[in-house]
């Protein structure tokens, strides 16, 4: 859907909220175990077993 | 404007054009292998040669560009024997594997040999050998079919961002491979197998399941993440057998994650086909009657306010607006929520909790902050569209938190609350290469919204763009990842649980034991003390909600029913049945107009026509209501 | 073309010596920064030579995490050069020409030599493990033919006895002088002969 053609600054709702120190921290995701159906099948399981030692790019850490 | 010939039709073309996409404006369909439009261009198939006037030699089309005045031919005698001799160089190493071969049917070279191919081979040596390659679980190698035309290693080098394919050897001796038979470590690793134009690398999971002529195809909408990428099911009987992608420009171009692609064999495994109700500690079938019967008179027993109710990650419209009105309509509570965590949501206004620049916009982008997010896992075929930003504008990408390898380069900035309030306070490195952009993308994940924090990471970061007037008709830099197909929609229709300043009303009643009794639609991925609650588990698969269940209602999964879903743009797709739920299982709409039918309460529909039009006006109504 | 064989015993590590890094250092000078990558080459040929002629998967990582890119592009570029060798091949790598020219002139002759006394099979190692010889295309050297290469130079004019001589004394971990076996200078005319009409098959 599209946004409506005119927006003013004014119209659009802020909210001041007072600082709260927290670290954000990126939740680990079991990608291949994310949902139901995922976790019901045989090849992701498999994919997962593999992704364990996940390796990135292939420059650092690749075998 | 240039113009060109083509078979003696004059046409005009956009400047950088090939030769080969001016004959395609001018109608000449023109064979090709290693030529695909979204990768970079190699020129070593030789399949798509043409005549240029004045041109003693035939030219490889997709790799010249296009320049004013050329003559080009594309049906003379001249053009279809060089193309022959190019097919039957192809062909002169390629098995006669085709009755085995699982691209049968839709392999472009047996498609195109139908019209270049010659009737027999002149070639009388042996064919060539090569050893099987190990790809990991998805990708079945068969090596000696490869005509190495590299689509797949410019995919992963250029769009998957891993670099691990590559060709070994030269000549004759050219084989395709990863870095010592490794397996592709990709999210998006299985689009190689689309892109292979012959059948050298096939689906291991699909491997002599089904021929494509004999398969049912339905075009549909994806749920493992909340991208919705569009999707084609094919069925065979009752049971899905793949996954492909469907094009759609807007979403995810031609590319579907692994998931998407290979979690459908989990549709025909740990299915709930039968109503079950929990005796004496144990779970035993039951019938669709005793079930209902038995959680309509639990239901009597409880306070509305002590009944609470949960949507699951894979719900579509349909299912989340009948369980809404079966909560409001016949239990009388409106105790439900969408969100698997806590995880701030303002509902004031619908930009607050979609992803306003659309994923076409990424590519417009020239500055993307990453908000406490892991794109890659989080929503696969987004983060392929910000590589392709990056590789094409070379956008500067910087992000807090720390998600690992993205497959492009960007900075880390910090993992704290205190970089946001230094960035708006403009005493950081960043804020001014914010203010200096012209259409900066701010991406906001879920781990950014949790918790305490999470109001004050999203309204500060709002003001922030509001004030240097980054949320404009034409641009909205205000992005939230959500990682739910059924989320965006969810809100849409009023499902979460907020009440005065306690964003997470619901988590918290939860954690004070406040509910007695709990409707679980579909909701797995939820984590709770069961103590001495009642739970109702409606959904396809026995997962961990069903484990808990005291009543478990089976449900149709998303290739089983017709439904409307909301991607997290906030785009409305339609999802198509292409199967039918497994044994006693029901559409979820269903069961809840026949729950209502026999509590003999109104739910205010009948049929799905209704519920539909309710779900569309009731959308409308909140974007008018809404502004946005 | 030998068919590029991984060897199955390898190295655990590989780096390269001080006057080699000092080397590679000044090849990658000589491209843009953005553009590193093209020092691939001269790099695996610096590694090769380090390590006795051929190039360990230990060297192809540290060639591809010096110039920060994917394995598999080194590893592309070593299959594909005949001249990069993924196997031991001796601390002595002799490489006979066999093209036309030096084949008129008794090349043949000289591979039987190599597969007296060295190894039977081209590519293998000889008993001792320290040389191995190869057949390969023209080396541009045809005024001097028959040669060939052992390491980095050139032996020229050789015949049956001589190539004898050469590699015994490889065998015994000695490079002889390299250059023509007849002493001459260059391809410069032997016996001083001045035009071609001067006598017969100088």
């Amino acid at each position: 859907m599209k946004l409506k053609k005119k927006i003013k600054k004014e119209d659009i709702k802020v909210n001041k909220v007072n600082f709260v120190e927290q670290n954000i921290s990126i939740k680990p995701i079991d990608y291949y175990y994310s949902n139901s159906i995922a976790r019901s099948s045989k090849v992701m399981s498999e994919c997962r077993q593999i992704s364990k030692k996940f390796l990135f790019t292939g420059i650092e850490k690749a075998s | 404007m240039p113009k060109i010939t083509v078979n003696n039709k004059e046409i005009i073309f956009e400047e950088g054009m090939t030769v080969l996409q001016a004959c395609e404006l001018a109608g000449a369909e023109i064979p090709r292998f290693c030529y695909h439009e979204r990768l970079s261009i190699a020129g070593n198939c030789r399949m798509c040669l043409v005549e240029l006037e004045k041109s003693s030699k035939p030219i490889a089309s997709c790799a010249m560009p296009a320049t004013e005045g050329m003559k080009i031919k594309t049906n003379t005698p001249f053009v279809e024997k060089a193309r022959k001799g190019v097919m039957e160089f192809l062909l002169a190493n390629h098995p006669l594997d085709c009755p085995v071969c699982d691209q049968g049917g839709e392999c472009d070279l047996q498609d195109q040999s139908l019209f270049y191919g010659m009737d027999n081979s002149r070639y009388t040596e042996n064919k060539r050998q090569v050893k099987e390659k190990y790809m990991g679980p998805l990708i079945k190698t068969v090596m000696t079919r490869c005509i190495h035309c590299t689509r797949c290693v410019r995919f992963a080098t250029e769009v998957a961002g891993i670099p691990e394919l590559g060709a070994i050897g030269r000549g004759e001796d050219m084989e395709i491979t990863t870095y010592l038979e490794k397996s592709m470590e990709s999210e998006l690793s299985a689009n190689v197998i689309d892109l292979c134009p012959v059948g050298a690398l096939t689906s291991k999971p699909y491997a002599f399941e089904a021929r494509p002529w004999d398969l049912k195809k339905t075009e549909t909408i994806d749920v493992m993440d909340a991208v919705g990428s569009n999707i084609r099911v094919d069925t065979y009987g009752r049971e899905v057998k793949r996954v492909l992608p469907r094009v759609n420009e807007d979403i995810n171009e031609e590319w579907i994650s692994d998931k998407t692609r290979y979690s459908c064999d989990g549709l025909s495994k740990q299915r709930l086909d039968t109503p079950y109700i929990r005796e004496n500690g144990k779970l035993i079938k039951a019938s669709w009657n005793q079930a209902s019967n038995l959680l309509i008179s639990k239901l009597k027993t409880f306070d509305p306010k002590q009944i609470g109710g949960l949507v699951g990650d894979l719900a579509d419209l349909e299912m989340i607006y009948s369980f809404k009105s079966f909560f409001e309509k016949c239990i009388g509570s409106s105790y439900i929520e969408s969100r698997r965590d806590r995880i701030y949501l303002n509902p004031q206004e619908r930009i607050n909790y979609i992803f306003n620049s659309s994923i076409n916009g990424i590519e417009e982008a020239d500055f993307i902050l990453l908000v406490g997010t892991n794109p890659r896992l989080e929503a696969t075929i987004l983060n392929a569209r910000i590589r392709k930003a990056y590789v094409k504008n070379g956008v500067k990408i910087y992000s807090i938190g720390d998600p690992g390898d993205l497959t492009y380069p960007y900075k880390n900035i910090g993992s704290s609350t205190s970089v946001i309030k230094n960035i708006v306070s403009d005493s950081h490195e960043i804020s001014g290469k914010i203010k200096k952009s012209k259409k900066p993308l701010v991406i906001i994940g879920e781990s950014a919204l949790y918790s305490q924090a999470g109001q004050y990471v999203f309204e500060t970061l709002k003001s922030f763009l509001v004030e240097k007037n980054f949320i404009r008709e034409d641009w909205n830099a205000l992005n939230v990842l959500s990682q739910q197909a059924s989320r965006v929609g969810a809100i849409d229709l009023g499902v979460f649980l907020i009440s005065g300043d306690d964003n997470f009303n619901f988590f918290n009643m939860l954690d004070n034991d406040d509910f007695k009794f709990l409707y679980l639609l579909g909701a797995d991925n939820i984590s709770f003390d069961k103590k001495d609650k009642f739970v109702v588990y409606q959904g396809s698969h026995g997962d961990k909600g069903a484990e808990i269940a005291d009543i478990i209602l089976p449900g149709a999964a998303y290739t089983e029913k017709n439904g409307l879903f909301v991607n997290l743009e906030g785009k409305l797709q339609n999802a198509y049945k292409a199967s039918y739920p497994p044994g006693d299982a029901r559409e979820d709409w269903l069961i809840f107009k026949d729950l209502a039918n026999l509590m003999k309460k109104k739910i205010g529909y009948q049929n799905a026509q209704q519920l539909r039009k309710l779900i569309k006006d009731e959308i409308e109504k909140k974007n008018k209501k809404r502004r946005y | 073309m030998s068919i590029k064989k991984l060897s199955k015993i390898q190295p655990q590590s590989f780096e390269f010596s001080k006057d080699n890094l000092q080397k590679a250092e000044e090849e990658i000078k000589k491209y843009p920064k953005d553009r590193k990558a093209s020092a691939v080459m001269a790099l695996l040929y610096l590694a090769q030579n380090q390590n006795d002629n051929w190039i360990p998967l230990a060297g192809i990582k540290y060639v591809a995490n010096l110039l920060g890119i994917p394995y598999i592009q080194v590893y592309e570029v070593t299959t594909f050069y005949s001249m990069f060798n993924l196997s031991p091949v001796g601390k002595y790598f002799v490489q006979v020409c066999t093209t036309t020219p030096c084949m008129l002139r008794g090349a043949k002759k000289i591979v039987d030599v190599c597969k007296k006394h060295i190894s039977k099979n081209q590519n293998e190692l000889s008993e001792n493990k320290t040389c191995s010889w190869v057949e390969v295309e023209c080396l541009g050297a045809c005024a001097n033919a028959p040669m060939m290469q052992i390491n980095q130079d050139y032996f020229e004019d050789l015949d049956e006895n001589k190539t004898e001589e050469i590699v015994q004394s490889l065998l015994k971990g000695k490079l002889p002088a390299p250059g023509s076996a007849r002493n001459r200078k260059s391809t410069a005319p032997e016996k001083e002969r001045k035009t071609l009409l001067q006598g017969k098959n100088a």
